[in-house]
């Protein structure tokens, strides 16, 4: 994977874990949670996409399976 | 409604009744006074992080660095969350004060990395971090440590 990318995501990850942090401290500070729940909510769904990518980008891509021995139809 | 509050006082004072001092307010527990520290140290926390960012985004700080500067503040992101927990759950203060004193560590690895970069950009990282490393190491005594 490019350096370049996985400086991008770790510090897209790194950031997340900041806000996820300061954002539920605040949600627990409220009186009234459902002001910042939304944006909790927002940060955490955020953060799903961005795991997803990463696996993506850094899964091996494999060959297609070729069967060597292909059922003759007919 | 304080002033009628204190006209009775003076009503009350002349004819010798006993009026009843207010109540001193307690002062907060250890927790609380841990909990207050954490919530500037969370706000604190993302500003050091939008200087290193911007720093970066500058050019003054290398890719490498900023790597090893991030990955640390999502470490210490998640420092922080353990030590609400405990704090929320008064746990042993021995159990805060080795989670604040690895926050410090790490704190202290930030500003290491920070070392190797020119003076005046150092010299920012470093500052930020500071401040974050004065708001935990006030809370050691708070929970008993030195």
């Amino acid at each position: 994977m490019d350096p370049l990318a996985i400086a991008a995501l770790v510090e897209q990850l790194a950031t997340l874990a900041v806000q996820i942090y300061t954002q539920v401290r605040a949600s627990q500070l409220a009186a009234d949670g459902t002001t910042t729940l939304q944006p909790i909510a927002t940060l955490l769904a955020d953060a799903d996409a961005k795991f997803a990518a990463i696996q993506a980008a850094s899964a091996p891509i494999d060959p297609p399976i070729v069967d060597p021995d292909p059922p003759v139809q007919g | 409604m304080r002033k009628l509050a204190l006209l009775s006082v003076f009503l009350a004072l002349p004819l010798g009744c006993h009026v009843a001092s207010p109540t001193p307010a307690t002062a907060p527990s250890i927790y609380q006074q841990g909990a207050m520290a954490m919530d500037d140290f969370a706000t604190d926390l993302q500003s050091a992080q939008g200087i290193e960012l911007n720093l970066y985004k500058g050019g003054v700080i290398p890719q490498p660095t900023h790597v090893v500067i991030e990955s640390t503040f999502g470490q210490i992101a998640g420092y922080g969350q353990q030590i609400d927990g405990l704090i929320a759950a008064t746990a042993a203060p021995a159990s805060i004060i080795a989670k604040v004193n690895a926050t410090l560590a790490s704190l202290g690895a930030i500003a290491s990395s920070a070392a190797n970069l020119d003076a005046n950009t150092a010299a920012q990282v470093k500052a930020s971090v500071t401040a974050l490393q004065l708001l935990l190491s006030n809370l050691i005594p708070v929970f008993g440590g030195q």
